[in-house]
């Protein structure tokens, strides 16, 4: 149980909240000289008796006192609401795109566009320089079944001269290797409205390397495919040939100014 | 290349009816969707997967 939303409260409460996920015990556990400076913050002991009980992650999102329920002057007040053992979720990152735009030789004269876009994405083609890496905010994807892990890479890039793409999902993560996590990835263009969901189970390729500690997922579309048109602005013999989902509709190679995608992991 | 690459066939974790071909090579583990023909894997066309997948790569390691 919460500490409660309404009513009065007490500190013993608090610790109890803090100390056995229990408001309502208000059980001091044998402990004694109970402090509010020390049930606020981390830095100091909950009791003279006792060491410190570190405040679950996510109480900025649970306590009504917010952010600032860390900082003097602490009040008791600021506890309402606080859930010692809620599970901290992180669905959504958000991306500002590093991009690089190649015109290459095709057949017969003719010229192809290869791209690649995102948060660290690779170089479209052997031969070609990788784009600029760009960056990322709220990394650390934490669904309610548990930790994902950090996203190292999320990019779309050009497969060949043929149009064909490949959405790369590289995920950081000491103790998990498995090919599951998550269900769906969707991908959202904000200034644009353009979305795009990526099914796990619909990825072309997983690979695990335990060295790096890494899981990437790959999903493939080809002009053929089904959902193409979804993810790409024009065609790959044509100047403007670009990625809906990552980053602004532009050419050329840089850094986006802004963040225009996310990926919202469920 | 590749010729001593041999892959196992496992169903998806959530999804049963998706086919996986895994197979390890230079200490990374891989899954590909497999082959499927008439409800079985073709081991030939799945085999050349793994190694076009394999190959993809080492071209993008040689610049990446």
């Amino acid at each position: 149980m919460a500490v409660p939303t309404s009513g009065s409260i007490s500190m013993r409460g608090i610790f109890s909240e803090k100390n056995e996920d229990d408001y309502g015990a208000a059980n001091m556990d044998g402990e004694t000289g109970l402090s509010l400076r020390g049930l606020s913050s981390n830095s100091y002991s909950d009791t003279s008796s006792g060491g410190n009980i570190n405040l679950n992650t996510g109480y900025a999102s649970s306590a009504s006192g917010g952010a600032n329920l860390v900082n003097a002057p602490y009040a008791i007040s600021e506890f309402r609401g606080y859930d010692h053992d809620a599970v901290v979720t992180n669905t959504t990152a958000t991306i500002t795109s590093g991009y690089a735009h190649y015109i290459t030789s095709g057949p017969r004269g003719s010229t192809r566009i290869q791209f690649s876009k995102g948060y660290v994405g690779p170089s479209p083609a052997p031969g070609l320089s990788a784009p600029p890496s760009g960056s990322i905010s709220n990394s650390n994807i934490i669904l309610t079944g548990g930790t994902l892990g950090v996203i190292t890479s999320f990019a779309h890039y050009t497969v060949g001269p043929g149009g064909a793409v490949y959405f790369r999902l590289i995920i950081y993560n000491t103790s998990a290797s498995a090919n599951s996590g998550f269900t769906n990835v969707v991908l959202t263009q904000t200034a644009l409205s353009n979305t795009l969901t990526l099914a796990r189970t619909s990825a072309f390729s997983f690979a695990y390397s335990s060295s790096n500690n890494t899981r990437t997922w790959l999903w493939y579309y080809a002009p053929t495919t089904s959902g193409y048109s979804n993810t790409v602005y024009g065609s790959v013999s044509a100047s403007g040939f670009t990625s809906k989902l990552f980053g602004d509709f532009n050419t050329g190679s840089g850094t986006d100014s802004n963040p225009r995608t996310t990926a919202v992991f469920s | 290349m590749y010729n001593d690459l041999t892959f196992t066939i496992k169903n998806d974790e959530v999804d049963a009816s998706i086919k996986l071909a895994c197979f390890t090579y230079d200490n990374i583990y891989y899954e590909i969707r497999a082959v499927v023909v008439d409800g079985s894997v073709d081991n030939t066309a799945t085999l050349q997967e793994c190694k076009d997948l394999l190959e993809l790569n080492a071209q993008w390691d040689k610049t990446v």
